[in-house]
């Protein structure tokens, strides 16, 4: 059995075993009936409802660290804002995080949405660390984040932190620019079915049902969903996935929670170029699927040890056509090549949380990876290298006085890749007053290649000739960045208004980047040939903030902005940094509940100095655009019928025409959609 | 550990006891941790009693009724410990003998029948689990002083609570949200609607509302709405509570000692009502996560020890 067919019978073997534990766990005894007769009778309360241990509820993990004492500055975007923004793309989120450049992409993946903080995401979003959970969502061999293949309704998100800026002590190498930390809603406080329902412009279909219960102390989510589009009209992108997800939480006794989640998708994207040589449009098939064990022991809410587990794997299945190509003696023709590659990752561990003294908290941990590829168009024939990593980190958070909060953090992590390297934070916070706090920090933190960075040659066989694209000019090393940070949080007008503002200066060393290599290209009848090398440095500079206003009008009002700005030592022929970037990026939200039911909202984007596209010499350099903006608006009712809430909502997307991004292809026509839900 | 110290307690009890014709019966619903720390505090707290102490049987509710009903009707009072106990003694008093029941929920103990009820005389009372709704108020606007809407989810057990808690809240500048639940189903619902719109949750031990499995999603939820949850427990407060008022076992026992003395002297058994002593505890934790500045619970307890004005 070739490689190719094993991968595709774990795949299926995968979703059968999935699918036989899924049934096994909605046939369980549902034992609800009984327990609820018996509460609502007051004369036959029992004495363990009310003296019994309660587990530990809110534990280390599960308290989040309020923002005004973060050691890095983070934005948090919660349900509620998830729901009024109306969007529908999990990547599209991030717009509303200060210094986030969220643009559509168009790479070897088709067209894909990259989200950068500061811009620093080269092709692939690889410069952050994305988390769903705690299980990292990065695919070799490119390090990227598949946003539009994640199988995850947004539905299912509590919410999302973003980091902003170097995490790498808490959250592992890769966590470079930022970490952003998906959580999904635990099924422990929730309740029910639940039915949704969205079409609109472009194609755009989305559908998602779920089934959330409690049986006694297991409490279980499932839900399946499919979620597609067309893309952009002048692009041959459509694209769609369908995915089911479980997660299922168990209080073992008082102290022990199991937390297990399983999932997988199925997706197909269109991709290439109409009337490119290499590109030709065809169609892609993306596999993925996962599973999750968490044991957790909470002695109290400062004491708590967890261990993690998961697997994970991803396919991509792609029969890449050539356009035609001129062969010497040869009739002109059309060739197939097998663009097969997959993945697997397996990764453990081990947390403790504790405090050892009333003003001093510590958090330290260690863990394994092991990756495996197979990639072989991307590697020369070869499958692809493996990698481990092990690593070993610890946070440490002391209060020598009321008002004074000193952090430290580190990370030692060794790679196959590229050895060893330290990766250490310490920060101070100051609390002026109860409500507003000063923050300074610095941070180093460390990417480790990819794979195709470090080993990458991807060679096209088209018959007998062997067509270089791009390779890796090996040795690269790892990128690294020095961070340092002024921060201030307030939280005033009785808590109604909420400020964090943030000014930084980066040091960006050795980032690696694609260069136009004119020896080979030369050579090369057919295509330009790219090296990787550790390119050039960059500077970053810049101030960020967020407003947030909660009125007793029931207005909400949400804003962000980030003025940035790059300067770079660079390669000539490298893709600069520095043009990757809008100066000044700023996002406004507006949400406004009517009553009874209704909700309006409405949020805009703006973008100045997009930059422009450079390219290989001789390609026309395209000049950077002014000012660039997207509005959307949204209504929406809620009302409950037949004991069940429904809501209907409609929304346009761009409501002023033409939101461009990056390329002229990649414009955002207007576009609408209407959606409908229900909930038992 | 426990089981020594348990039993050089009743030793000490009973060598400080002479023989004498009184007999307590003191009856347990299981032999729990905060159940024994209960039987443990009232044998110690009766002993610094005057003299003429008189002997104390310890029955496990789990026992057979014949034997129960034997133990009890050859005591002069009977002390109940837990809702179990509570309802085996009732099933098994005559009425000839009063009985005080302890750590039980108000709504509980009126519910449960009282022998000897329909002669006019009260034979049965107790010191409740719950506590008072003007010390939980009082501890709301102590520790949360901007915090005006008080959220409750109230079953059929709390109605009385609610009710009380839509009087007294406009004299005291706060704002009752109460949410009342007719089917244990619609739990989850009630919770969403009650937290929109509060910014603090009291809890009662409603079994409807708060019960093993449902504690954790009511934690959740409200911390989901990042609103603080005041409990009547210390380990509901060790589990996510932002802060609670509650009455130790010891404290609880203590109580009971001092009234068991009294009635033994000759003294009317009381009527049922809420307990005396109490204690604060905050967790700072959670507090902390939720930005919350509370003040520490000596001055706390302090400020709900002083007499009303």
């Amino acid at each position: 059995m070739t490689l190719a067919t094993r991968a595709a019978a774990n795949s299926r073997q995968f979703r059968k075993t999935f699918l036989a534990a899924l049934v096994a766990i909605l046939l369980l005894p549902s034992a609800g009936a009984e327990q609820a007769a018996a509460r609502a009778d007051p004369a036959a309360a029992a004495d363990e409802d009310f003296l019994g241990e309660v587990p530990v509820v809110l534990s280390a993990s599960r308290l989040r660290q309020p923002i005004s004492e973060t050691p890095v500055a983070m934005t948090v975007i919660d349900r509620s804002t998830i729901e009024a923004s109306g969007i529908r793309d999990i990547a599209d989120l991030f717009r509303l995080v200060p210094g986030v450049y969220v643009r559509a992409a168009v790479n070897v993946e088709g067209v894909v949405p990259e989200v950068s903080y500061h811009g620093m995401a080269g092709e692939f979003s690889r410069r952050m660390q994305v988390l769903i959970d705690g299980r990292s969502v990065y695919m070799p061999p490119f390090s990227t984040v598949l946003w539009d293949d994640l199988p995850l309704a947004i539905d299912d998100i509590e919410r999302i932190e973003v980091t902003r800026g170097p995490n790498a002590a808490s959250y592992g190498a890769n966590a470079f620019s930022g970490t952003v930390n998906i959580i999904t809603r635990t099924p422990v406080a929730g309740d029910g079915a639940y039915a949704f329902t969205r079409a609109g412009s472009q194609g755009v279909r989305d559908d998602v049902a779920r089934y959330v219960d409690s049986i006694g102390s297991n409490s279980v989510r499932v839900t399946a969903g499919h979620h597609g589009s067309d893309g952009f009209p002048n692009l041959y992108n459509a694209q769609d996935h369908d995915y089911l997800s479980m997660r299922l939480d168990r209080q073992v006794d008082a102290r022990n929670l199991v937390q297990i989640q399983a999932g997988f998708s199925e997706g197909r994207r269109q991709l290439g170029d109409y009337g490119s040589n290499f590109n030709a449009p065809r169609t892609q098939g993306l596999d993925d699927g996962y599973a999750q064990v968490r044991w957790q022991r909470a002695t109290s809410a400062d004491d708590e040890l967890s261990l993690q587990y998961y697997y994970e794997r991803k396919s991509v299945h792609e029969s890449e056509a050539t356009g035609v190509v001129p062969l010497p003696g040869v009739p002109p023709q059309s060739y197939a090549l097998n663009a097969d590659y997959h993945f697997e990752r397996n990764d453990l561990e081990l947390q403790q949380t504790l405090q050892p003294l009333p003003d001093l908290r510590l958090v330290a941990g260690a863990g394994l990876r092991e990756d495996g590829i197979y990639a072989p168009l991307y590697f020369n024939g070869q499958p692809g290298p493996s990698s481990n990593l092990q690593r070993v980190f610890a946070h440490a958070e002391w209060r020598p006085l009321e008002a004074l909060i000193l952090q430290a953090g580190g990370m030692l992590e060794r790679t196959s890749i590229s050895g060893s390297r330290v990766e250490p934070r310490a920060s101070a916070t100051w609390r002026v007053d109860e409500n507003q706090t000063l923050r300074a920090g610095v941070s180093c933190a460390n990417r480790i290649p990819s794979l195709f960075e470090a080993q990458g040659d991807f060679v096209l066989p088209v018959a007998r000739l062997r067509i270089p694209i791009e390779y890796s000019g090996g040795s690269v090393q790892s990128e690294q960045t020095t961070s340092l940070e002024l921060g201030y949080h307030g939280s005033l007008l009785r808590r109604a208004l909420q400020i964090d503002v943030k000014a930084y200066r980066d040091h960006a060393a050795r980032l690696i980047d694609e260069v136009y290599d004119p020896v080979l290209s030369a050579r090369n009848r057919y295509s330009s040939v790219f090296k990787l090398i550790n390119a050039e440095d960059a500077r970053l500079g810049g101030i960020e903030g967020e407003v947030h206003l909660d009125l007793p009008t029931r207005t909400r009002l949400g804003a962000s902005y980030a003025d940035t700005l790059i300067t770079v030592q660079q390669n000539p022929g490298a893709a600069p940094i520095a043009r990757q970037m809008p100066r000044q990026i700023a996002s406004l939200m507006a949400d406004q509940r009517l009553g009874t039911g209704w909700e309006a909202s409405t949020v805009l984007f703006v973008n100045t100095g997009i930059p422009g596209q450079s390219g290989i010499p001789g390609q026309q350099l395209q000049a950077p655009t002014g000012f660039e903006s997207r509005l959307d608006a949204r209504l929406s009712h809620l009302w409950k019928w037949v004991r069940t809430e429904w809501k209907l909502a409609a929304g346009v997307q761009n409501v002023l025409p033409g939101f461009v991004e990056f390329k002229p292809e990649t414009t955002f026509t207007r576009r609408f959609y209407a959606e409908l839900s229900a909930h038992l | 550990m426990d089981r020594v110290r348990h039993l050089l307690a009743t030793l000490a009890f009973l060598l400080a006891a002479p023989c004498s014709a009184a007999q307590i019966a003191l009856v347990l619903s299981d032999r729990s941790a905060p159940i024994l720390a209960a039987q443990e505090a009232f044998q110690t707290y009766l002993a610094r009693k005057d003299a003429g102490v008189p002997a104390l049987v310890v029955i496990d509710a789990t026992e057979t009724p014949a034997q129960v009903a034997r133990e009890i009707g050859q005591s002069s009072i009977v002390v109940s410990v837990g809702a179990a106990a509570m309802r085996v003694v009732h099933a098994q008093a005559t009425g000839a003998v009063p009985v005080l029941d302890l750590l039980v929920p108000r709504a509980g103990f009126e519910a449960t029948p009282c022998p000897g009820a329909e002669r006019g005389t009260r034979r049965c009372s107790a010191i409740f689990l719950d506590q008072p709704l003007a010390r939980q108020e009082a501890l709301v606007k102590a520790a949360l002083p901007g915090r005006h809407r008080i959220g409750l989810v109230a079953g059929p057990s709390s109605r009385a609570i609610a009710d009380d808690l839509r009087q007294s809240a406009p004299a005291l500048g706060l704002t009752a949200v109460v949410e009342e639940l007719v089917r244990p189903d619609d739990l989850y619902d009630a919770l969403q609607a009650v937290l929109a719109e509060s910014d603090v949750l009291l809890t009662e031990p409603d079994p409807m509302v708060l019960t093993g499995a449902t504690a954790r999603s009511v934690l959740i939820s409200a911390y989901r709405h990042a609103v603080p949850v005041v409990s009547f427990t210390e380990n509901f407060v060790n589990a996510g509570a932002t802060l609670g008022v509650f009455s130790t076992p010891e404290q609880v026992a203590r109580e009971a000692a001092e009234w068991v003395a009294a009635a033994l002297a000759g003294a009317e058994l009381g009527a049922p009502r809420y307990p005396r002593y109490f204690a604060v505890k905050v967790n700072q934790q959670v507090a902390r996560s939720l930005g919350l500045a509370i003040p520490d619970e000596q001055s706390l307890l302090l400020r709900l020890s002083e007499p009303r004005s």
